[in-house]
């Protein structure tokens, strides 16, 4: 029951820092003058002001919507572990699905840090005038690193998913299972980068695969 | 290993191989369309007459702006009433072609409306076949690219576009 609660209590905590990155990112980096400079070749002046009271407006909407992410975030991960679990052959310990979704809520803190990271290089080191500057902010991906964060969108996406964050979650993840399953952590690493690495590389390929075939 | 544990690995690694080959196969095709629009291509669409036409014919040695629009489209309207008020800045060096999607008397009502007709250097044409859409990588309306007077592509706006912005990349 303790382990119930606390597991929804990060819930809560990483939905909290989400909201707390997105009211801070629209005020002092997203800022009324960055949307003219980024917009301003493309709209009007009053089709940029209707766009910012439509920012206004529903702005709370994103932030009820975060948990739906947080969750199917969670659910998939949960899900790639305990599939790798069905089909492991170390079974000795009887886990179950909720077990895995508490070991995926608790390593999911590390997700909204780095949100954080990057709003914190941006507000102390960056000086951003269009909203594309934001990437150059991003110091702890593959694309970050390789200065690729402005290239093409479904090549960036991916590799900004491959962050030092992930491997932080996927470490995060293998000492929870190596908890659960009483297994040396090297072999918990071992099983995690085996079914929520193998769900990873899946979902990212389907994903890019999709905005492919979506954008022409 | 368990047959359950090979049967998956199989499966596992038939859908990465597959996904992986459909991606590169998506990203080359991409790649060559961005190739084949750098320069204005050559291709012929129908007027609202009814002839064929060839669009390298049209703009000769003018720059272009090619727009794409839907005859419904709310801002593709905005950006047929916004082609009056700047004409003169740009009639002179610049034919702007109007690519219209879907049935003809849309189009044709679209092009009355707007008075098109009544603009120097605008043409109006009609992708039926959506070859137009798929050559210039449209993503929705209206897309609008502007080539310079060599056919070079010096800028490509999806959606919504000032007339001051397009202006900008013309000489």
């Amino acid at each position: 029951m303790l382990q119930e609660s606390s597991g929804w209590l990060i819930f809560f905590s990483i939905w909290l820092l989400y909201i707390a990155v997105s009211f801070i990112q629209q005020r002092l980096v997203f800022t009324e003058d960055v949307i003219y400079n980024t917009f301003g070749e493309q709209l009007a002046y009053d089709r940029i002001e209707q766009l910012l009271e439509t920012r206004k407006e529903w702005e709370w909407v994103g932030y009820a919507i975060i948990p739906i992410f947080i969750f199917f975030q969670v659910f998939f991960t949960a899900a790639c572990l305990n599939i790798g679990y069905l089909l492991g052959e170390h079974r000795s310990q009887k886990i179950g699905f909720r077990r895995f979704f508490s070991i995926s809520i608790k390593s999911s803190i590390v997700y909204p840090l780095y949100s954080v990271a990057m709003l914190l290089v941006c507000l102390l080191f960056l000086n951003v005038e269009h909203m594309e500057d934001y990437s150059d902010a991003d110091f702890f991906s593959i694309a970050g690193l390789l200065h690729l964060s402005r290239s093409e969108e479904w090549w960036v996406m991916p590799l900004r998913a491959i962050n030092i964050f992930e491997l932080f979650f996927c470490l995060g993840l293998a000492a929870g299972v190596s908890r659960a399953m009483n297994r040396p952590f090297r072999s918990a690493l071992a099983f995690v980068a085996l079914s929520y690495g193998v769900g990873f590389l899946l979902w990212m390929l389907f994903v890019t695969f999709l905005q492919l075939s979506l954008s022409a | 290993m368990k047959a359950r544990q090979i049967i998956t690995l199989l499966l596992l690694l038939s859908i990465i191989g597959l996904l992986s080959w459909q991606i590169s196969e998506k990203a080359g095709q991409k790649a060559q369309r961005a190739k084949e629009r750098a320069q204005l291509p050559d291709f012929t669409l129908s007027t609202l007459g009814g002839e064929n036409l060839n669009t390298n014919l049209i703009v000769g040695k003018d720059q272009s702006i090619f727009i794409f629009f839907d005859p419904d489209c709310s801002i593709c309207a905005y950006e047929a009433e916004n082609a009056h008020r700047y004409v003169e800045k740009y009639a002179k060096t610049t034919s702007v072609v109007w690519v219209g999607a879907g049935r003809r008397s849309k189009v044709e009502k679209f092009a009355k409306k707007y008075r098109l007709d009544t603009l120097a250097k605008h043409f109006v044409l009609i992708d039926s076949s959506g070859q137009f859409a798929k050559k210039f990588g449209v993503r929705g309306v209206p897309e609008i690219l502007i080539y310079n007077h060599k056919g070079d592509l010096v800028k490509q706006f999806h959606g919504e576009t000032t007339w001051e912005g397009m202006l900008k990349y013309l000489d």
